[in-house]
């Protein structure tokens, strides 16, 4: 790949996003750009999205979101929460060790080690803000920059937990 | 109610409706095949072939609704700061959409045609009978992009009318 396709492809896909398109259809625009610039033949877009869902270790993705909204429906995960604000809460910097805290027994149960992100974006990160009992009156959970952060706390949780020894 | 509404609610009730069923018939699969290779040591082989078939299906028919209730992930990057702008940007992202929509649903039919030889190993189905999923689902995107861009262009003009100060009804 040239430079200039290199800037097309990022070019492409930043200025989109930028417009608030979506960014399924903005990865899709991008690359529709760069392989129309390139030459290649527009049906490989089409057998790329085919084969990148064609394999069996991306069925987890489903099946953890599947189990992330059972767990919101059964109140596992307000449970988790509660206990987990109960333990670190009051600490300063409590909504972090509150995810962080939330996301290891949902770290420690899952049998995958690199899915283990996965619960804690579906599941926990979802209930802390639409409960979001632990956190101050105001509503944070409207807020974007929050709503990053929880999801970021976590992944990094996530990490933390697949890190440390059993 | 418009046409294209009452077209768009029969195709959003037909894609939850096999959704749903797609993702019971893919949990059931999955599970059969885990217990039966864990407890029994014996693999299921076609239940992974026909997982990621209902897998891909599900995906695809998932999101035309997602489309239709823009659930798909943006950045908002002005928010609500400078609403002009914000449904000026709706109408051209409306309109960026449905050039990845005509790639999806021509060159989806292009692909379509070089699946129909391929097989998966184990079920021995086409392959083209999962590709289908992927014009089939630009096709009703179409539609669900269609009533977003009139919604889109109908808030666009009460906006400039009000700011003319024209009566909207």
């Amino acid at each position: 790949m040239n430079d200039t396709a290199l800037m097309l492809l990022l070019g492409v896909f930043f200025i989109t996003i930028f417009l608030k398109l979506p960014i399924c259809f903005a990865l899709g625009l991008a690359s529709v750009s760069t392989m129309l610039y390139l030459g290649i033949p527009l049906a490989n877009i089409i057998n790329i999205m085919y084969a990148s869902l064609d394999s069996y270790p991306f069925l987890a993705v489903p099946l953890f979101m599947l189990v992330g909204s059972l767990m919101n429906g059964g109140g596992i995960t307000d449970r988790l929460m509660n206990v987990s604000s109960a333990w670190v809460g009051h600490i300063r910097g409590g909504l972090g060790h509150v995810n962080v805290g939330g996301c290891q027994p949902t770290c420690r149960f899952s049998g995958v080690k690199v899915s283990r992100a996965l619960p804690s974006f579906s599941g926990l990160s979802h209930t802390s803000f639409s409960s979001s009992r632990f956190l101050v009156a105001r509503p944070f959970h409207r807020s974007g920059c929050f709503r990053f952060a929880s999801s970021m706390t976590s992944f990094l949780a996530s990490r933390i937990a697949a890190d440390s020894p059993r | 109610m418009s046409y294209l509404k009452i077209i768009n609610n029969i195709f959003e009730y037909l894609c939850k409706f096999l959704v749903g069923s797609l993702l019971a018939l893919f949990t059931m699969s999955i599970v059969a095949h885990v217990f039966l290779r864990s407890v029994f040591s014996y693999p299921l082989s076609w239940a992974q072939d026909g997982a990621v078939m209902l897998f891909i299906w599900m995906v695809f028919l998932g999101a035309p609704v997602a489309l239709r209730y823009r659930m798909h992930f943006a950045i908002d990057l002005f928010g609500d700061k400078v609403p002009r702008l914000g449904y000026v940007l709706n109408v051209v992202c409306d309109l960026l959409v449905y050039l990845f929509l005509y790639v999806m649903i021509v060159y989806g039919i292009d692909f379509l045609k070089i699946a129909h030889s391929m097989y998966y190993s184990y079920l021995y189905i086409r392959q083209s009978y999962v590709v289908v999923s992927i014009p089939l689902s630009g096709f009703i995107m179409f539609f669900m992009n269609t009533e977003n861009l009139i919604v889109d262009l109908r808030a666009l003009t009460a906006r400039s009318l009000l700011e003319d100060g024209g009566d909207v009804l």
